[in-house]
């Protein structure tokens, strides 16, 4: 399983509830927006993801899932 | 298979793979601020980011600036129409001491208060801070540095919003020119 996890700097409005739930993966960035602290995410993040995914008011976070087994 | 949680459109996606930049934003003479006085710019143009259009503007009493992001990382409210006042410090029991007159910011929306000289709520034990800019004043001209993306196209445009002062004098009959 593959997963792809981005902010878009464009929506962020630093709201800072995604460093609240996963502290270990975003932090706010110097320019104040979020900012990814990992490149990598495994099947055990994605609960969390999915809850920093919930509580962005702007939506911002996008997390794309990935099964080994795609052909497409 | 492929899925996909709040995937974000191919537009906003190029916007954001774009390069961020630092622009200096002139936002006025610095003596047509009065200390004390939370003034609001909002800026436009030049690939300012959305969330950077709102930009309070403090002077402090004792000659320190501030500028802080318009929004509240409580529920994202207009922090900057709220008032600049102190708060009551922690102190012994059963004694009440007042202090830190004139930086204290405080949220019309949930009356959070926050720092301006840290940006840290002093309500909640969390990372909730208010985003904070560079500011400084050179030749008498108050500057803001704020992040832009995408190549830098025209000026920045400057317009002061109504803040809780003006909407105060303009209530009791004053000519709102005046405080401009």
């Amino acid at each position: 399983m593959q997963i792809t996890v981005a902010v878009n700097r464009y929506r962020c409005k630093a709201m800072q509830k995604c460093v609240r739930v996963m502290p270990d993966a975003f932090e706010m960035g110097a320019a104040g927006y979020s900012k990814l602290l990992r490149d990598s995410f495994g099947e055990q993040d994605l609960p969390l993801l999915r809850k920093a995914v919930a509580s962005c008011p702007s939506r911002a976070i996008s997390v794309q899932v990935e099964d080994e087994d795609d052909e497409t | 298979m492929t899925r996909f949680v709040n995937t974000e459109d191919e537009q906003e996606q190029r916007q954001d793979d774009d390069e961020e930049r630092v622009v200096s934003v002139v936002l006025g003479s610095a003596d047509q601020f009065e200390p004390g006085r939370l003034r609001i710019a909002a800026l436009t143009g030049d690939g300012i980011m959305p969330a950077d259009r709102e930009i309070g503007v403090l002077l402090t009493a004792d000659g320190r600036w501030h500028a802080v992001r318009n929004l509240c990382p409580h529920r994202g409210g207009a922090v900057c129409r709220g008032r600049i006042r102190g708060t009551m410090l922690p102190t012994a029991p059963g004694t009440l001491e007042y202090g830190l007159d004139g930086k204290i910011l405080v949220c019309p929306w949930h009356q959070h208060e926050f720092d301006v000289e840290s940006g840290e709520c002093l309500f909640i034990d969390d990372q909730a801070r208010l985003v904070k800019y560079p500011v400084e004043v050179a030749d008498g001209e108050v500057r803001v540095q704020v992040t832009a993306i995408g190549p830098a196209v025209g000026g920045v445009d400057v317009v002061w919003l109504p803040d809780r002062a003006r909407a105060a004098l303009v209530a009791q009959g004053a000519e709102a020119a005046a405080y401009e």
